[in-house]
């Protein structure tokens, strides 16, 4: 039993996915441990709040668990389908939040002590989610999927159903802006010794 | 410097009450039988099959269908079989070869028989 559980960590998603539909709990844990954190993430960049992130990442899963018994092998990537649903959760919630000014949506809150190594990393974190909060939704979107989850720009397009060529000018105009944004704070942040 | 802030920003920890409630989700969701929604969409040929013994059941009988329509059709002479296979039949019901065969020769094909 054991060597069956240490080889979930190695078996692809679809796999885990059918096990899970046929009864292994220990396959759901390991869907789980790969996508929540990163959902978790995306969420809290997307929405500036981590109670409403976790919502998005719980209902998320939800959904594939329940999706699972008729997941058809091969018609699209669990991780592709993931992102979408927590996509799609997140805009959705931003559009009825629409008309709220933008200085009413809380801060990012974040992460617990255990995570944070520093007192300066959290300060890092904090500027960083500040100035992704400013940026137009769809650039930050791309941006949080291209440079902090670490999708490709073919997934990014399938995701936000748009174009190539449109996620790399997304991803490229919004990390400008960050740039600039966060440029008057290198020395606060601790990098003025960085190039 | 951007890019060492996203490097620090992948870092992200799950609460344990989160993961809790995502596996509590996922083994409800397991627990659930199929929804009689799904059940019912599969139709009432799913049903018709499934009394037949599966899909495969079905083509056994359409072959076996097939078969007997072929049989019928090709029967090639009315013979009292049932009589044949009951002991019953009488030496006239089985003359197999008719005492008149050459008339019959001469009916089918006369160009065959020797004049004269």
């Amino acid at each position: 039993m054991m060597a069956f559980d240490s080889g979930l960590d190695l078996a692809p998603d679809e796999a885990l996915l059918r096990l899970y539909a046929n009864g292994d709990s220990e396959a759901a844990r390991e869907l789980a441990r790969r996508f929540l954190p990163r959902m978790l993430g995306y969420g809290r960049r997307m929405l500036g709040d981590a109670a409403e992130a976790e919502d998005v990442a719980q209902e998320a899963l939800l959904r594939l668990w329940r999706i699972a018994p008729d997941w058809r092998a091969g018609e699209a990537q669990v991780g592709t389908w993931l992102w979408r649903v927590v996509a799609n959760l997140c805009t959705d919630r931003l559009r009825r939040r629409r008309g709220v000014a933008l200085d009413a949506v809380p801060e990012p809150e974040d992460a617990t002590p255990s995570v944070l190594q520093s007192l300066v990393a959290a300060e890092r974190l904090a500027a960083l989610d500040a100035a992704l909060a400013a940026l137009p939704e769809r650039q930050r979107q791309a941006v949080v999927l291209r440079h902090i989850e670490g999708l490709g720009n073919p997934e990014i397009a399938e995701i936000m159903a748009i174009g190539i060529e449109a996620v790399e000018s997304l991803t490229a105009r919004g990390k400008r802006a960050l740039a600039a944004r966060l440029s008057g704070q290198r020395e606060a942040l601790g990098y003025d010794d960085e190039h | 410097m951007l890019d060492a802030l996203f490097e620090t920003a992948q870092r992200q920890a799950v609460p344990d009450g989160l993961m809790a409630r995502v596996l509590a989700d996922a083994a409800a969701a397991q627990a659930v039988p199929m929804p009689a929604a799904r059940r019912a969409a599969r139709g009432w040929l799913a049903g018709v099959l499934a009394a037949l013994g599966g899909p495969g059941a079905l083509a056994g009988l359409a072959t076996a269908g097939l078969a007997g329509v072929w049989i019928g059709m090709v029967q090639p002479l009315d013979l009292p079989l049932t009589g044949l296979m009951a002991g019953t039949a009488s030496a006239e019901t089985l003359d197999l070869y008719p005492a008149d065969l050459d008339t019959l020769s001469e009916v089918l094909a006369p160009e065959l028989i020797p004049e004269g």
